[in-house]
């Protein structure tokens, strides 16, 4: 620091514990701090981290018909679910609303790749690519609003 | 200027917009026009003068003599300043000095803000006077402008044997230029400054229900400033007056700043906070300056290239391609992007920390800062948005 002496020094340590500290004044502060993507996120690394762990105990086993279904499919299908509920969040929350298109997109390719596993990426591979495709044909018609 | 004389109104109107539109019909010339202003200021300066910059007359010398220089490389000569030595970079004495917390780490910095810089951001109103010129809704200056910037005072510093006042740029404007801004603002700037300087909670708070209070009988017209405020703000009423600004008021437009994605990634919500109506637009700024502002409809800004000199550092990428590590900015390739480095009437060529992204001419994107993950997160977020790069 400079031989500057700053009289409000209690209030800039305030400041930084202060919820606001990436907050500027006129500037182009590059705040980005979305508390519902942290929780999201945050929530898929601990899902994931719950599965494999049960999963290694041997106290999470799935089976659908004859196939088992790997851990990996189950943390890849309940990430696409928490993404799901994060845009139903976002649909119903005015504060949290944001695009949702390529949220929805991600959790499709979590969903298929989680399911190509159980089903086979014969059939899941297309499917993808079908909704893939909608999506974008959908984002064309309805336009920016 | 009112409602009820859009013909003379349009006509201030377009006093004021009318040079930015000229400066972006021809960049290259409106850029030369601004070098040659600001050398003629940087001269009466004492680092002007060491650089030469009465000599200089092309973009070529301007170059070799003034050095690309970061706040770090400034911070010795505005402490010199602070102190009293205001010859050293400044032709005239500052108003105020604005603080902004920016990437020196725990450390914050000061702009210094003389009453010709202050004059000159008077075109942070120009994406609102567009919108007025170009959709003839004249009523919004019967309206108010919600208030909700940082205070003009926040402490002092001591510099040698003076004390300097400090505060937030936008609350410096606002204190000194309201008076000519043809839309009222509520809460006045006096009103916010006298909660006080502080940044926590409890002081925001304040701030929100002192503008609750003042605007709930008024008709809202127009919000400016930081975006996260707003949305902040917004969200503040639900909770403590179970309203939101569209039960309020008809807001027509807002022009809002400080994060990239306004117009992509915050548009939903702010039209979900404030009413289907409103009108986004984004205007580029930093506590340095107001650069740029949504012209139109495409989601992006559109540069003050009749009152700045733009350059951008090209990253390595396209520097392969482009054989230069500097270009100006108005001739950046549209894809890409590039560190912003900017003239303004205080600092010459001050590498900013602003990553840009080139669009189609004359529009272009704040992306982030100068990190290397920066064009990585664009990316993502444009995916995750489903805007996949559109304009």
């Amino acid at each position: 620091m400079s031989d500057r002496e700053y009289r409000g020094k209690e209030e800039e340590k305030e400041y930084e514990k202060a919820e606001e500290k990436d907050s500027g004044g006129w500037g182009y502060e590059k705040w980005r701090r979305d508390p519902l993507s942290g929780i999201v996120w945050a929530g898929i690394l601990i899902w994931a981290g719950v599965a494999l762990l049960l999963s290694n105990m041997g106290l999470l086993s799935l089976r659908i018909g004859d196939n088992r279904v790997e851990p990996w499919s189950i943390v890849l299908m309940g990430a696409a679910v928490i993404l799901l509920l994060e845009i139903v969040v976002r649909l119903i929350v005015p504060a949290y609303r944001r695009p949702v298109g390529g949220t929805l997109v991600f959790a499709a390719i979590l969903f298929g790749v989680g399911l190509g596993d159980i089903l086979g990426w014969s059939l899941v591979g297309p499917l993808v690519l079908i909704a893939l495709g909608l999506s974008v044909l959908l984002r064309g018609f309805s336009g920016r609003r | 200027m009112t409602g009820s004389n859009p013909e003379a109104t349009t006509r201030a109107l377009q006093a004021l917009v009318q040079p930015w539109h000229d400066a972006v019909e021809n960049p290259a010339e409106a850029q030369q026009e601004v070098l040659h202003r600001l050398l003629q200021s940087y001269a009466r300066t004492d680092y002007g003068v060491q650089h030469g910059a009465s000599r200089i007359e092309t973009i070529t010398d301007y170059r070799r003599a003034f050095p690309i220089a970061t706040y770090e490389d400034y911070k010795p000569l505005i402490d010199r300043v602070i102190a009293g030595d205001v010859r050293l970079l400044l032709e005239e004495e500052p108003v105020g000095w604005a603080i902004t917390r920016g990437t020196t780490g725990d450390e914050s910095k000061f702009i210094p803000m003389t009453p010709t810089d202050l004059m000159m951001r008077i075109s942070a109103g120009r994406a609102m006077m567009n919108y007025v010129i170009a959709s003839g809704r004249y009523d919004l200056f019967e309206g108010v402008n919600l208030n909700l910037n940082f205070p003009s005072v926040v402490g002092t510093v001591q510099a040698g044997e003076r004390e300097v006042e400090y505060g937030y740029s936008s609350g410096i404007y606002t204190k000194h230029v309201s008076a000519f801004t043809p839309i009222r603002s509520e809460p006045s700037q006096e009103e916010i400054d006298e909660l006080g300087g502080g940044k926590t909670v409890r002081d925001w708070e304040a701030r929100f229900e002192l503008a609750y209070q003042k605007c709930k009988h008024e008709n809202v017209t127009l919000v400016g400033g930081v975006c996260p405020t707003a949305i902040k703000f917004a969200r503040y009423l639900r909770r403590m007056h179970k309203v939101y600004p569209r039960d309020l008021w008809q807001t027509q437009i807002m022009t809002l700043g400080s994060v990239p994605g306004i117009n992509t990634k915050y548009q939903p919500a702010l039209n979900a906070l404030y009413g289907r109506q409103v009108v986004i637009r984004e205007i580029y700024g930093a506590t340095e300056g107001m650069f740029g502002q949504q012209r139109d409809e495409k989601r992006a800004w559109v540069p003050n290239y009749d009152l700045f000199f733009f350059e951008v550092q090209i990253r390595p990428s396209a520097r392969l391609r482009r054989g230069s590590g500097i270009n100006m900015l108005h001739e950046m390739r549209p894809g890409e992007m590039g560190s912003l480095v900017v003239s303004t009437p205080v600092l010459p060529r001050y590498k900013i920390g602003d990553t840009i992204l080139a669009c189609r001419p004359p529009y272009f994107r704040c992306i982030g800062r100068d990190r290397w993950w920066t064009p990585l997160r664009y990316a993502w977020d444009e995916f995750m948005t489903f805007n996949l790069g559109r304009l």
